[in-house]
């Protein structure tokens, strides 16, 4: 009888260990720590805000000008230069172009850049289904809310990429609203100019391989006419062809 | 004593080992979870389309190619700088550069290089070109999914079969009174759920072990644990009395305690494993399976197309299209039954897991999993059994070229697919007779308490359906798929020609491309037409045609009725019937451990 009383002894013990494992394996996982960033989507947040920074206003009375030079002023210059190159309606791209060309210099680029612009300005009759609205895009820096630097010297170059959200007319459709990114080239002289950009450029994907990958794009969906505000799942979708490395949020996105 | 230690080392360190495994890897058990493509075309869609001709997949793919172009198009700066109106037929051509393939098109991203390449080959202006290349992105493109993309495919005859539409025809054209309204109505809806149930048949028949099934098991073992603790008691009790000896009591405690419990973790993922080894036995089987089903559903439009002629009546209409209506439900019942046998199944083996340790009982718990096994393997089963049988009716007379205009042949042709349908809805309750160790009362089949052999059964499952099939002479279908088989091999009894279908389909995942799936498809189609076309024509010759065809499939199908009345009058059922009696079993072996008070498998498999 002496050797079941060890058998059972030693099941005993196992019997207990198990319950322990159980107990241990059952107990809520703590979760892991988030090594996510401070801002909502899981990107850090800087100090820098859209719409500020400069110390006087453009021809267009609104787009600021007049920076320090310094790398954080160049952010705040590609987000407020954003919309100057992504906007467009047919009343006021006379106006807009005029701007564009006080805050960058002439080169290809330019030519490319606002070619499109002025097609359309000329063209007879406006696309299909497009004459309602008063603008076939307008940019919103706030709703993407996000920059990149790619490079950057004091007083001398930066190249910033800017997330920024757009809502869009369509060919025989309603608007759509949608993200892209802005690659942007500035050059020190007085003022941060712009010397080249993406879209815009006729260079490759990387523009020229002065920036990481294109960025983020894409979302496209039906609009009301403004920009949704962004959630996880379209972070997810934009940053599907990019990496989400280096992107840092201005500290008035609209999240 | 040297002996008993050594026992415990054995099994401790054994123990500990798993425990470890299973505390490093307790996750392993949950990746079955995949992210589903959302408003894309859902798998059964996507094999479709892989199945269909290539002329149809070409018509899909450029209206998918157009769909993109009008999406580019919609940018008014690229519209205008295209030339305006020709936009969309350059940007569709642009896309066809790239976009070669249905599949293609619906998963391109929006990804712009390949794009401007496509529009500088189709010579598109060079305007649109630097606007394409300067903006890097179309940025106002959307993916085709949802709304758009269905509509889009249902402009074609191609992506209506791939999306499972069939347009019905009135039976009986301006109805003169309620039952030919009722004739009318009765067509429709039997035509509609054939086809609605086979389209998606392959999609509501799938067994998860998920964070919801592990979650129960958890409960469900709790109480087994607390089983197994009176099983101890009961345990002791008999060794007390000795009606167990020494040496199977210390087999109890040292061996399969430990081991149940070991199971009660690691069931959910020995399940798991055995559930994604099935997965891919279905997968394997599925791309041809789903061929034959598209290739039927050709036939079910044909149904569709059907009116009233000669001997083709309001009555006929009612009693056939009523017997496809009947069919096609069983079938999508049964599919639909099989996940839910496994889930109840898997927590009746978590609740009786405990009685494992007790001699007596062991073997119905050993019992339970071999069924759990066997309705797992049933489904890769009844899908080739699904083909083989579309397989021939698609063969027939009715569905060649151009159809025949012979009232007669249609209605005979409605029959043999109801039919079938209803065959293969009641198919499980035949297969159950061979198939596993059943401990279900109304069919006696619990006899053979070493139900481990059950396993290797299954295996052979489709080699005793085939020699029931034989004896029974069920229905001139499946006689005539029998013949088809077992012809083209030569030299190889009934057992292993049934077995045949299941080698084709195994192998052919494993040939390149839709071309190979469906060139293997061909083969087996032509390989058994000839046969069955020849068995139609014998059954036509032999007397009034159909109709007498249809008196043997009815007359064999009553047969097969007695023969396994109970279970075939549960049809599937017997899904149910399994599962509840599993838990039933275990709560009464809970709370009287006396066998007398054991259903009646007990007697049987006691016996």
């Amino acid at each position: 009888m002496r050797e079941h009383w060890k058998a059972l002894t030693a099941l005993g013990v196992v019997i207990i260990v198990v319950v322990i494992v159980v107990i241990i394996m059952t107990r809520p996982a703590t979760p892991a720590p988030e090594t996510k960033g401070a801002g909502k989507l899981g990107f850090p947040v800087s100090d820098i805000r859209i719409g500020e920074g400069g110390s006087r206003k453009a021809g267009d009375g609104k787009t600021p000008i007049g920076y320090d030079g310094s790398c954080n002023s160049a952010i705040q210059a590609a987000a407020n230069y954003a919309p100057l190159l992504r906007d467009f309606s047919f009343k006021t791209w006379a106006v807009q172009k005029k701007t564009l060309t006080e805050v960058s210099k002439p080169g290809e680029w330019f030519k490319n850049t606002t070619f499109p612009n002025d097609f359309l300005k000329n063209s007879k009759e406006l696309p299909p289904g497009t004459s309602t609205v008063g603008f076939l895009r307008r940019t919103d820096v706030a709703a993407g809310g996000m920059y990149r630097v790619g490079f950057c010297k004091e007083k001398e170059k930066a190249v910033v990429q800017v997330f920024a959200g757009s809502v869009g007319a369509r060919v025989n459709a309603g608007l759509s609203a949608g993200f892209e990114t802005l690659s942007l080239e500035l050059s020190w002289d007085g003022d941060w100019k712009i010397t080249d950009s993406l879209p815009g450029s006729t260079a490759t994907e990387d523009f020229g391989g002065k920036v990481k990958d294109i960025g983020p794009y894409g979302g496209a969906r039906e609009s009301d006419g403004a920009s949704p505000t962004l959630t996880a799942s379209m972070v997810d979708d934009v940053f599907k062809n990019a990496s989400r490395e280096g992107w840092v949020e201005y500290a008035n996105a609209k999240r | 004593m040297l002996s008993a230690k050594r026992w415990v080392r054995v099994a401790a360190a054994t123990a500990a080992l798993f425990l470890g495994l299973g505390v490093a890897f307790p996750a392993s058990a949950f990746a079955a979870e995949d992210v589903s493509a959302g408003e894309k075309l859902n798998a059964d869609e996507l094999k479709r389309l892989a199945a269909l001709p290539e002329g149809d997949r070409n018509k899909i793919r450029d209206r998918l190619n157009q769909e993109h172009g009008k999406s580019a198009c919609s940018d008014p700066w690229f519209h205008g700088l295209m030339g305006g109106n020709e936009c969309e037929n350059i940007s569709a051509k642009a896309f066809g550069r790239f976009l070669t393939t249905p599949e293609k098109s619906l998963d391109y991203d929006g990804k712009a290089a390949p794009f401007c390449a496509g529009l500088s080959a189709v010579k598109a202006p060079a305007t649109g070109l630097g606007w394409c290349v300067g903006k890097t992105v179309i940025d106002q493109w959307a993916p085709i999914a949802g709304v758009a993309m269905r509509a889009a495919l249902m402009t074609t005859p191609g992506g209506r079969g791939v999306l499972g539409v069939v347009d019905t025809v009135a039976f009986i054209a301006n109805a003169k009174n309620g039952f030919e309204d009722f004739a009318n109505t009765v067509k429709a809806e039997g035509v509609k759920a054939a086809n609605e149930v086979l389209n998606n048949l392959l999609k509501v028949s799938e067994f998860q072990v998920n964070k919801s099934f592990t979650g129960t098991w958890a409960v469900f073992s709790g109480v087994g644990i607390f089983l197994m603790a009176l099983m101890y008691l009961k345990l002791w009790k008999d060794v007390a009395e000795e009606e167990v000896d020494m040496e199977s009591a210390r087999h109890a405690l040292v061996w399969y305690g430990p081991l149940s419990m070991v199971l009660v973790l690691f069931g959910p993922m020995v399940g798991w494993y055995l559930n994604t080894w099935i997965g891919g036995i279905v997968d394997g089987i599925t791309p041809w399976t789903s061929s034959r089903v598209a290739d039927f559903m050709t036939a079910i439009a044909r149904f569709a197309s059907y009116e009233s002629t000669g001997v083709f009546g309001p009555l006929a209409a009612v009693v056939l299209f009523g017997l496809m209506w009947l069919g096609a439900w069983s079938m999508l019942g049964l599919f639909a039954l099989q996940p839910f046998a496994l889930y109840l199944l898997g927590t009746g083996i978590a609740l009786m897991i405990g009685f494992m340790i007790h001699p007596k009982y062991r073997p119905r718990v050993l019992k339970t999993g071999t069924l759990w096994l066997s309705i797992a393997l049933t489904k890769p089963l009844m899908l080739l059994i699904m083909a083989a049988v579309f397989a021939f009716i698609v063969s027939q007379p009715a569905f060649a070229a151009g159809g025949v205009d012979d009232g007669l042949v249609n209605a005979t042709s409605v029959f043999i697919a109801g039919a079938a349908m209803c065959v293969l809805g009641f198919a499980p309750a035949l297969l159950f007779m061979f198939v596993p160790m059943l401990p279900s009362t109304a069919t006696g089949l619990g006899a053979g308490r070493s139900s481990v052999v059950g396993a290797a059964t299954v295996a052979g499952a489709g080699a005793a359906l085939s020699s029931m099939i034989r004896q029974r002479r069920t229905a001139a279908i499946q006689s005539g798929t029998g013949h088809g088989s077992s012809r083209t091999n030569p030299g190889l009894n009934g057992r292993s020609s049934w077995i045949l279908p299941e080698d084709r389909p195994v192998r052919d995942p494993g040939e390149s491309g839709g071309h190979g799936r469906r060139a293997a498809a061909q083969n087996q189609a032509q390989e058994q037409g000839p046969q069955t076309i020849e068995e139609a024509q014998a059954a036509q010759r032999s007397g009034s045609g159909g109709s007498r065809a249809g008196a043997a499939v009815r007359s064999g199908a009553a047969r097969a009725g007695r023969g396994s009345a109970k279970i075939a009058a549960g049809g599937a059922v017997a899904f149910l019937m399994a599962g509840r009696e599993t838990a039933r079993q275990a709560a009464i072996r809970g709370q009287q451990a006396a066998g007398s008070m054991a259903p009646d498998t007990s007697h049987i498999s006691g016996r």
